[in-house]
């Protein structure tokens, strides 16, 4: 049975993930993306040891995989009804707990296995054979790397599970949490004292401490999940915007209020700022020249950061209620794209406020606001003409991501460039042209999708 | 085509890959007929909504609902009520702020809402969220919007299959009283009784084939009741 459970969702995830490419060829294109990475920043390692302290270097390296396990590890969320909606219409064998003779936790305990499973297998084993295969590293420091940097990720897979199911179970207890992280920083406790970074230099105990830390949240996590059965909301009426404006862009403002996507839009820019900025902090230590990047330079990069509060437009609600009315695909579309532009502008131009008075650049905040707005409206227009309503799943097609590409990075490039080198004019005219462009993709977004039905 | 009959198709077909879900369907539905699509599971009766209420098309053959082609999906959806086999809703929307927005799509009147609430037994319930409905609910508010704007021909598929039997009894009679009033409703449903005891005529599919079409009575002359009827047509085409 154990085993049966293991490999159906093993199974189901294969479908899943696959069902997202136009071929199942295509579908390792990004393991092999990650293998090829691994290999040619392994092969870097001689020339990046002269600017860092390999220790360092290392460090980073866990930092980067704990917070990889940090970001996927909300498992604890599969007892909320939150989970169900990522999923959207289809239904996994994990909701079957309630009609098989199973318990939750035990379906829960399998599913988690396989999809560390899965993502040990497909994101972090390809980027180590890669490196393996570039022979940059002696094995016996190689393996010992291999080791301390899974568990890492391990652990803050675990660490997510735990606080995920202390969130769902009573929000209170993050205090708890809360207080803990506070008492350990006051400690002096630093990431250098995570037990897989003490095994690395020579602590073998601490790797048998950070199996047990893994083993121990995740069974304390999956004891406390449970299915939570949320009592029915009564809600003050919206309709009201029905009357005031139109009502499907009525409807996605009230979808994106009462989902709390809003939460979630908001702090979206956030994680890749930090990426950003650390690439940036690394980047200049590598070259030992302090880099200069200007604010037209993140306008560019937060321009495209928008698309992500597109995709998480889209993940509120399947547009399927909509099949039985008399509605069509692209009006669905350019409410969705409208309230997008209306909700990423007003963030995008606010991190922009912030940023510009960090690097005290505040003389080129308007033209830097110009240049994010033309990215934002020709990223978004150009995601939907490709995606339509799907850009969480189509974008994963190999034939759609590279038009995706072959429109998106040219100008992308070309923008950032001329940020680089600081041409004004240049950059004026240039987000001047993908305005224009963007106007066009948006004419075209009719004819594309007119006479096509909602799936 | 015949301005009476307000379903027309010819040569009706749609496939899903290498299964196909219909074939050459032939079929034409009168003014005021309550007219009943029988067909086992996996028959096509799902598939022949959809494509008569232009949320899918056709890889063959013709068809107009009310004198409108089925390729003008807007025209169709607007002049038609449709209750789904499965019910979708939006997930953040109130039962009330969901025929508001019906009747806002469709341009009409909101006066109706609160009628619609009390006839459904939803109005304690117009502000819980679609999502936190149960299915019988569910259906039940998919029913109303599909009702909301009077429409002349309505599709009903399997529309009986989670509201209790108060609730059924209560539909069936507005159902009688609806087609009284020269509208016309197509029901698909696997449920022989409930053909037997609503519709005035009856069409029986398996396997993507349109295998019988006939008036109750002629229909009832082949055997001793609906369900020997269906049974030895569905065997036999099997």
């Amino acid at each position: 049975m154990a085993e049966n459970l293991f490999t159906l969702q093993l199974k189901e995830e294969w479908r899943m993930l696959t069902s997202y490419f136009s071929s199942d060829k295509l579908f390792f294109a990004f393991p092999l993306v990650l293998l090829l990475l691994g290999f040619f920043m392994a092969s870097l390692i001689p020339f990046i040891e002269r600017a860092f302290d390999m220790k360092e270097l290392l460090t980073a390296f866990h930092l980067l995989l704990g917070l990889y396990g940090i970001f996927v590890g909300g498992f604890g969320f599969f007892a909320d009804e939150v989970a169900q909606r990522w999923f959207r219409d289809a239904k996994l064998l994990i909701h079957m707990y309630d009609v098989l003779p199973i318990s939750f936790r035990r379906i829960l305990t399998w599913f988690y296995i396989k999809d560390i499973v899965y993502y040990l297998f497909l994101t972090i084993f390809p980027l180590f054979l890669g490196a393996f295969l570039s022979f940059a590293i002696p094995f016996p420091i190689f393996a010992k790397v291999v080791v301390s940097s899974v568990l890492m990720f391990l652990i803050g897979v675990s660490i997510t599970f735990l606080v995920s199911a202390l969130y769902v179970r009573n929000r209170l207890s993050l205090v708890g949490v809360a207080l803990i992280a506070g008492l350990m920083y006051v400690r002096g406790f630093s990431f250098s004292d995570f037990p897989p970074l003490q095994y690395l230099y020579g602590d073998l105990t601490s790797a048998g401490v950070s199996i047990v830390i893994f083993v121990t949240f995740s069974v304390i996590s999956l004891i406390i999940t449970t299915p939570v059965t949320k009592p029915v909301k009564k809600l003050f009426p919206q309709s009201h915007l029905f009357y005031r404006i139109d009502p499907l862009l009525a409807k996605e403002i009230i979808d994106v209020r009462r989902s709390g996507t809003y939460q979630v839009i908001a702090t979206s820019y956030l994680f890749p700022l930090f990426f950003l900025y650390g690439i940036f902090y690394f980047s200049g230590r590598l070259f030992q020249v302090p880099l200069d990047i200007p604010l037209t330079f993140y306008a560019v990069f937060i321009g495209y950061l928008s698309t992500l509060v597109y995709s998480w437009l889209h993940n509120i609600d399947p547009p399927s209620p909509m099949r039985t009315l008399p509605v069509t695909m692209s009006q669905i579309i350019k409410k969705k794209i409208k309230l997008f532009l209306a909700a990423s502008f007003v963030l995008a131009v606010v991190y922009l406020i912030i940023l510009s008075y960090l690097l005290s650049d505040l003389s080129i905040l308007p033209l830097s606001v110009y240049s994010m707005g033309s990215i934002t409206f020709y990223v978004a227009g150009v995601t939907a003409y490709l995606c339509g309503l799907y850009p969480n799943t189509r974008l994963f097609d190999g034939s759609v991501l590279i038009k995706y590409l072959g429109a998106i990075l040219p100008v992308l490039v070309l923008l950032s460039i001329l940020s680089l080198t600081k041409s004004s004019l240049e950059i004026f005219v240039v987000s001047s042209v993908v305005v224009l462009l963007s106007f066009l993709v948006y004419k075209r977004l009719d004819r594309k999708y007119e006479g096509v039905y909602l799936d | 085509m015949n301005p009476a009959n307000v379903i027309h198709t010819a040569g009706l077909s749609k496939s899903y890959g290498e299964t196909r879900a219909l074939h050459n369907l032939n079929l034409k539905v009168e003014k005021g007929e309550f007219f009943g699509f029988l067909g086992p599971n996996g028959a096509g009766k799902t598939t022949t909504i959809k494509l008569l209420t232009s949320q899918i098309k056709p890889d063959e053959g013709k068809a107009e609902i009310l004198g409108i082609d089925i390729r003008n999906d807007i025209a169709v959806k607007k002049a038609v009520g449709i209750v789904p086999e499965v019910v979708s809703l939006p997930s953040f929307l109130t039962v009330a702020e969901y025929l508001e927005f019906v009747c806002r799509i469709r341009r009409i009147d909101t006066a109706k809402i609160q009628y619609w609430l009390d006839f459904t037994e939803l109005s304690e319930d117009n502000n819980t969220l679609c999502k936190d409905l149960s299915q019988g609910m569910k259906q039940k508010l998919s029913f109303a919007a599909a009702f909301i704007h009077d429409p002349d021909l309505v599709f009903l598929d399997e529309p009986f299959a989670d509201v209790d039997p108060l609730m059924q009894n209560k539909l069936k009679k507005f159902l009688k009283a609806y087609i009284e009033r020269e509208k016309t409703i197509f029901l698909s449903t696997h449920i022989l009784e409930i053909a037997e005891k609503l519709c005035s005529r009856i069409a029986i599919i398996t396997k993507g084939t349109l295998i019988k079409t006939g008036t109750l009575p002629e229909l009832l002359s082949e055997g001793k009741d609906l369900e020997e009827v269906f049974l030895n047509l569905v065997r036999k085409n099997g």
